[in-house]
């Protein structure tokens, strides 16, 4: 099991972001983690990739609890935001430097010259984040993540800010990995391209499990069935947004 | 502080000089720079050979000066015990000391990477301290005190007095965390 999340929980002061979620996911699957604003996404990332601490309950990270021994469940993950925040007089390879210094990786320069060709930054090496568009940036977050592989990819919202060739890319960037045997879990707004890459799909709405399955499964369960077998039509009857009135405007 | 994050000082350092010199080529800039470093000349030098004529003066006026030494060095001495108190209660109480806050690059990157929080609290003092060391040293140079014998001491202790309260005042969240 690469990761296995046991009722986490998550509140900020009176809020709760995030309320007895449980799930696990193997390597190979690509996980969509699909819900309205607010549903506790990028909450649940952040907990899973060590950035925040849960409130209550256990994550385990290839076999590595993260509360008990956290620093050798980190190694094992690499987390890629939706905002692309980098060091503003940092350039590109002193990024993806900084990542092998971080993680102990020494051949970072061979690893990387593929990587930058792969999300078209060849030629960028040395600008700096200032001199990049937000595309860019976010291509190198990515980079930085997947240059040295490891065996478990927390996207949140990957394919923002980039043009159709770059979403193509990525999306290719993101099978090829779980081909590879790495576990993605995957945060994206982007329906079709979830149905169209994930093997599995986790809808969340009010920090709350509310499905999980593959779009086929979720479309032949009894509650789901009248609702369409398209993931968006799946999502609306889970969220409770497919009645008329929702669906104008 | 890991090899990692002293790697973030320093190219972050040198890529930043870089720019600041690059962008000299720009003639504001460069009318800038030029402005800036006549102030500091001016402070540096010409204010101090200015202070240090009248200092040989007022030497010879003798006891209204040796008087207005005297309080001259109370209101030193005072100062000094009030920085300190401020010190003291900076330690007792870090209420709003900045020491805490990572960039949200700091979070995106040093937070799930396999560093320990001990690790994450050197760098972040570390980090702030070089600010804190550059302006103290800063102010400790330009304040034109004492004779050319007297300003390489005299320097130091002002250097002391500016930066002594600050690195009170953000390492005390640190020890009071005990490095959790």
């Amino acid at each position: 099991m690469a990761i296995s999340v046991m009722r986490l929980c998550r509140t900020y002061g009176e809020v709760t972001a995030v309320q007895d979620l449980s799930f696990e996911a193997n390597p190979g699957e690509i996980v969509g983690l699909i819900g309205p604003n607010g549903a506790g996404k990028t909450t649940t990332l952040r907990c899973l990739s060590g950035i925040l601490k849960p409130t209550s309950g256990q994550i385990v990270v290839g076999g590595c609890d993260m509360a008990q021994s956290p620093l050798d469940a980190k190694k094992q993950l690499a987390f890629m935001p939706d905002e692309p925040h980098l060091f503003e007089y940092m350039t590109v390879e002193e990024h993806l430097r900084l990542v092998g210094r971080l993680y102990g990786v020494h051949d970072i320069d061979q690893r990387a010259k593929p990587l930058l060709e792969e999300l078209e930054l060849v030629g960028r090496e040395r600008l700096l984040p200032g001199e990049l568009s937000r595309g860019m940036r976010q291509k190198v977050v990515i980079a930085c993540g997947l240059v040295r592989d490891p065996p478990v990819l927390l996207f949140d919202e990957p394919l923002t800010g980039l043009d159709p060739i770059g979403i193509r890319r990525m999306r290719d960037t993101i099978v090829k990995r779980a081909r590879a045997g790495a576990v993605v879990l995957l945060s994206s707004h982007l329906l079709p391209l979830v149905q169209e890459i994930c093997t599995r799909v986790l809808i969340m709405d009010r920090g709350r499990k509310m499905a999980d399955g593959s779009v086929e499964q979720l479309a032949a369960t009894a509650d789901f069935a009248e609702a369409g077998s398209t993931l968006e039509q799946i999502f609306l009857r889970v969220t409770g947004h497919d009645r008329p009135g929702d669906q104008q405007g | 502080m890991s090899a990692a994050t002293l790697y973030i000082v320093i190219c972050s350092a040198r890529n930043r000089i870089g720019r600041r010199l690059a962008r000299l080529l720009e003639p504001r800039y460069l009318v800038g720079a030029v402005a800036g470093v006549s102030y500091l000349v001016f402070i540096l030098f010409i204010r101090q050979r200015a202070y240090g004529t009248r200092t040989v003066v007022v030497r010879d006026a003798g006891a209204a000066a040796a008087s207005a030494g005297a309080f001259g060095l109370v209101g030193v001495a005072g100062g000094s015990v009030l920085l300190a108190f401020a010190a003291f209660a900076c330690w007792v109480m870090p209420f709003t000391s900045g020491l805490l806050e990572f960039s949200r690059a700091e979070t995106a990157f040093l937070f799930p990477s396999p560093l320990t929080r001990r690790q994450l609290l050197v760098y972040r003092l570390m980090r702030s301290q070089f600010a804190v060391f550059t302006g103290a040293l800063i102010m400790a140079l330009a304040y034109p005190t004492g004779t050319v014998v007297a300003r390489p001491s005299n320097r130091a202790e002002n250097f002391l007095d500016h930066y002594s309260p600050r690195l009170g005042y953000d390492t005390s969240p640190w020890f009071q965390t005990g490095f959790n």
